[in-house]
């Protein structure tokens, strides 16, 4: 019964180990495939149309023969500049709320409007925006615009897109977004009651009343009309967001394989289709009619899944630019990477203080919390001077920024002990203290700061203290049932920079009414205003409105702000004129091959 | 590559049938026994990881809007597409494919091949995740599986016949280095002067093909290699005093026949058995080195998977992971009996 001699089972063991061997070997070749993406470029663009032929040379000719170069076209020999990038969530541009994503989709597509450097308004694809009341907008578009695949950008495509975002059964992320244009209600799925009892938005049982926006009509090719269900001063800036920009008819086809090749309007179109968790290649796209037309032949957007890595491959000039380098490296990358720079950022952190838990309902103890923490330390000591103290909610990009608001938002050790007293001090707080955060994004080291000077300035012992530290998905649920306990830390960064942004959905309303207000905290007299800023016609007028509002939440602190972000970012000699903007995107228009 | 793996024990049936011997009857029925217990492990593992994931705190429709909520509407449509609000045994009963799904109205699971899409803002079928992540995660485990059984018994089979030599102590010092220090310094450290100081390797990514995998492999395998090296050696040391390498060294045979085809070939069950439970960790426990060296592999994509909630993506995986991990194990079974005479199949 003995086996081990015989032929069969070495054969078999051979047999085993060579299939193993094979397999190992057969998936080699898919490497070489799908390793060098530089080299096999050049069949990827000839899948799709053939049309767009002048648009494969730029990248894959500058070594064999540059004197094919169209004369009239910019000078965009070189390789592809390349630029780090997190796994975006999505590149269609309704469907993506996240930064990562915003990269990529601010190169593929030019909308409206956009903010220059400065952070002013500027119009791209519309001639003029037109209203006399901030209730009907008339929208013209400038003429000759084309999709990467050839169809023009009409008036139509605004309208499909939006259209298409705003209806409730495609679940897209950005629809949000249109909720105040006209008929938006009718476009949501009706409430139907669970096993419960209570009533939930049940797309099934109750599908929406209507396809379309009843306020989006089109008037030509290159005109339509915007109807808002109210009167929406700051229409023309959040028109900045990509929930606004134009999708061409091969989206509505087939989303899901669009999302893979997205065929945008903007400056830069796709080279090959999104490899996931590997790279997104764009090459300059020749027929590009704004004026934000690119000087570089593309953008590798290469994927990492940590940036160290990728600060790892700047220093050793395998990448070109960085931006996110994180404090605790800074120093060493800008000795070793010859170009660095600073840049305001949108983003905002912020301790929020439950209203409804007991006792953080208390004016006094939440100032109290606030006024002893010394900001300038933490974003110092913790984050070595790459973020900067807030003292404010709106972030400095954003018109009506001042940079303190009231005492309860500023650092003042005496203060916090007096107010702290007249909360009750440690008696009323109790001998256990929850500090609520989500795993993962680095916050317990500047939250430990924080617990430290409460500790200092106020007497709480840090061993009070309970780090409530969670994943993301459970943390946000709690925050948005009122289920927290204690001081909990969020964060807020703009689509579109305008007060609004930050006061209605970040301090007003909350989850269920479409915002992100996770303390519950709210205020008539702070709505009054809104309300009052909300009904001016400019800009200007609305903004001591927006600082009255916050003036009054300062004073109540319903939440602290902690510190602003910063871009951080770093880059090689091979590319010059980068700069990135307030929502951490690179001005691709200004990229030059250094 | 999944549907590869489970036939390759099929197809060296096949080859029994053509080898006619009544020993080989035995090992058929028992290699079909061992298949057919496959079929109640995949059955629990798969249950017990989608419960698993099902069970973790949160809503990962929250999760995916992030800060930015998105409207009733939408989520109330995503939680339908997902069947999220469907009891723990209805949505396995959907996933597997035995209860009929209510948006298609057909039964489509993993029992019909169907392993569903991701949960993600942009889902994608999980069989094409799958068939992105396995070929990656397979070239490193496969380099990493060579460099540690090559070297390790290598330098263990050397050590343990220069006892007390100097390369013995140099074996014995590098391993105990090798498997105190922490993968990620030993990563991040080779990276650095390889990538960055003497720039002969990439840092990181996929980029050059065969050479991006070189320096992650080799991490990969440093622990393992180092335990293999101490097993081989150990056992190789006590084997060495067996009464059969005695005798086979007083018949006069040559010192390598000796070593090569008696002491070795008993030494190298336990090691046998540390491999080819190594190859799944290989596969799917590299979560550090991918990390590090930026490689898109299945360890990465499982633990994301997890800490989104993507019970459809981690069960995909983990399956595959299963079935390697099962072969593997079989294999093993089979190679015992090569190694060493005195085993049996009953």
């Amino acid at each position: 019964m003995k086996l081990s001699s015989t032929r069969f089972l070495r054969l078999l063991a051979a047999l085993m180990a060579l299939s193993l061997i094979a397999a190992a070997c057969g998936s080699d070749d898919d490497t070489a495939a799908d390793g060098d993406g530089v080299s096999t470029d050049t069949e990827a663009p000839s899948d799709d149309e053939p049309a767009d032929e002048p648009a494969d040379e730029p990248a894959d000719e500058p070594a064999d023969e540059p004197a094919d170069e169209p004369a009239d076209e910019p000078a965009t020999d070189g390789e592809r500049i390349s630029t780090f990038l997190v796994q975006p969530e999505s590149l269609t541009p309704i469907n993506n709320t996240e930064s990562e994503g915003q990269q990529v989709i601010d190169a593929l597509f030019t909308g409206l409007v956009d903010v220059d450097a400065d952070n002013q308004l500027i119009f791209q694809h519309a001639d003029s925006i037109v209203t006399d009341d901030n209730v009907v907008f008339n929208v013209t578009l400038k003429d000759g615009w084309t999709f990467h695949d050839g169809t023009p950008v009409t008036a139509q495509s605004y309208v499909d897109t939006w259209n298409y975002g705003a209806y409730g059964p495609n679940a897209q992320s950005t629809s949000a977004q249109y909720a105040q244009i006209a008929g938006f209600g009718d476009l949501q799925c009706g409430t139907a009651p669970d096993d419960e009892g209570n009533e939930v938005a049940d797309c099934d049982g109750a599908p929406p009343a209507a396809e379309a926006l009843s306020g989006l009509e089109v008037v030509s090719d290159t005109e339509f009309t915007i109807t808002m269900a109210e009167a929406v001063p700051f229409l023309t800036t959040q028109m900045k967001a990509s929930a606004f920009l134009p999708l061409p008819e091969a989206f509505f086809a087939d989303p899901a394989a669009y999302d893979r090749m997205p065929i945008g309007n903007g400056p830069f179109m796709m080279a090959e289709e999104w490899e996931d968790d590997v790279q997104i290649l764009v090459d300059t796209y020749p027929d590009y009619q704004g004026d934000d037309a690119s000087q570089i032949s593309g953008i590798e957007f290469r994927i990492y899944a940590d940036v160290n890595t990728a600060v790892t491959d700047l220093v050793a000039g395998n990448l070109d630019i960085v931006n996110g380098v994180p404090p605790e490296v800074w120093d060493d990358t800008i000795a070793q990477v010859p170009n660095s720079a600073l840049s305001a950022d949108s983003g905002i952190n912020y301790l929020g203080f439950p209203d409804y838990a007991p006792p953080f309902n208390d004016p006094n103890l939440r100032a109290a919390l606030s006024m002893a923490v010394n900001r300038e330390d933490i974003t110092e000591g913790i984050f070595n001077g790459l973020r900067a103290p807030a003292q404010n909610f709106f972030s400095p990009v954003i018109p009506g920024y001042e940079e303190e608001v009231c005492v309860e938002w500023t650092f003042n050790p005496e203060e916090a002990q007096a107010r702290f007293a007249e909360f009750g001090g440690l008696d009323a707080l109790g001998d256990s203290l929850d500090v609520w955060f989500n795993q993962g994004g680095g916050h317990d080291l500047w939250i430990d700061a924080v617990i430290t000077q409460w500790e200092q300035n106020l007497g709480i012992p840090a061993d009070n203290v309970t780090f409530q530290q969670l994943p993301f998905a459970e943390y946000l649920e709690l925050a948005d049932t009122q289920q927290l306990t204690g001081p909990y830390r969020l964060g807020w960064g703009a689509s579109y920079l305008h007060p609004q942004y930050y006061m209605v959905l970040a301090l007003q309303l909350t989850v269920d009414e479409g915002g992100n207000n996770a303390t519950f905290w709210r205020n008539d007299e702070v709505d009054a205003n809104i309300e009052a800023a909300l009904a001016t016609t400019t800009l200007e007028e609305s903004i001591p409105l927006w600082q009255d509002a916050m003036q009054i939440i300062c004073e109540n602190a319903p939440l602290a702000p902690m510190f602003f972000g910063q871009n951080t970012y770093a880059w090689n000699d091979g590319v010059d004129g980068v700069f990135i903007d307030a929502f951490g995107v690179i001005d691709y228009e200004d990229l030059t091959q250094g | 590559m999944t549907t590869a793996f489970l036939l390759l024990p099929l197809g060296c049936y096949v080859v029994e049938r053509i080898d006619v011997e009544e020993e080989e009857q035995l090992v058929g029925r028992y290699m079909i026994r061992r298949i057919l217990q496959f079929i109640p492990v995949m059955f629990g593992t798969t249950f017990l990881i989608f419960a698993g994931v099902f069970s973790l705190a949160g809503d990962p429709i929250r999760a995916l809007s992030g800060d930015r909520p998105i409207p009733a509407s939408a989520v109330a449509e995503l939680r339908d597409e997902y069947d999220l609000d469907d009891p723990l045994l209805v949505q396995y009963g959907k996933y597997m494919g035995i209860l009929v799904d209510d948006d298609t109205g057909e039964r489509s699971g993993l029992l019909t091949g169907d392993f569903g899409v991701t949960l993600a803002r942009s889902p994608q079928p999980v069989r094409d995740v799958m068939a992105d992540k396995i070929p990656v995660s397979a070239r490193l485990a496969v380099f990493a599986f060579a460099i540690e059984a090559v070297i390790g018994i290598f330098a263990g089979v050397l050590a343990a016949l220069r006892k007390d030599s100097f390369i013995d102590t140099l074996v014995k010092v590098s391993t105990v280095l090798a498997i105190s220090v922490p993968i990620f310094v030993l990563g991040l450290v080779a990276q650095y002067a390889f990538g960055v100081e003497l720039g002969i390797l990439p840092v990181a990514g996929l980029q050059e093909g065969f050479r991006s995998y070189i320096m992650p492999a080799f991490i990969l395998a440093t622990t393992s290699l180092a335990y293999i090296a101490r097993l081989t050696r150990t056992s190789v040391v006590e084997n060495n005093r067996a009464d059969y390498v005695r005798t086979a060294k007083a018949k006069g045979l040559s010192p390598s026949r000796v070593v090569g085809i008696h002491t070795l070939r008993n030494s190298l069950i336990p090691v046998v058995t540390f491999l080819a439970v190594d190859l799944g960790t290989l596969m799917g426990g590299a979560i550090i080195t991918e990390t590090i060296f930026n490689i898109p592999g299945v360890g990465r994509e499982v633990f994301e998977a997890v800490t989104r909630q993507d019970g459809a993506l981690v069960v995909g995986i983990v399956t595959f992971l299963i079935v390697i991990y099962m072969i593997a194990n079989l294999l093993v079974d089979f190679l015992y009996a090569v190694l060493d005479p005195r085993i049996r199949y009953e």
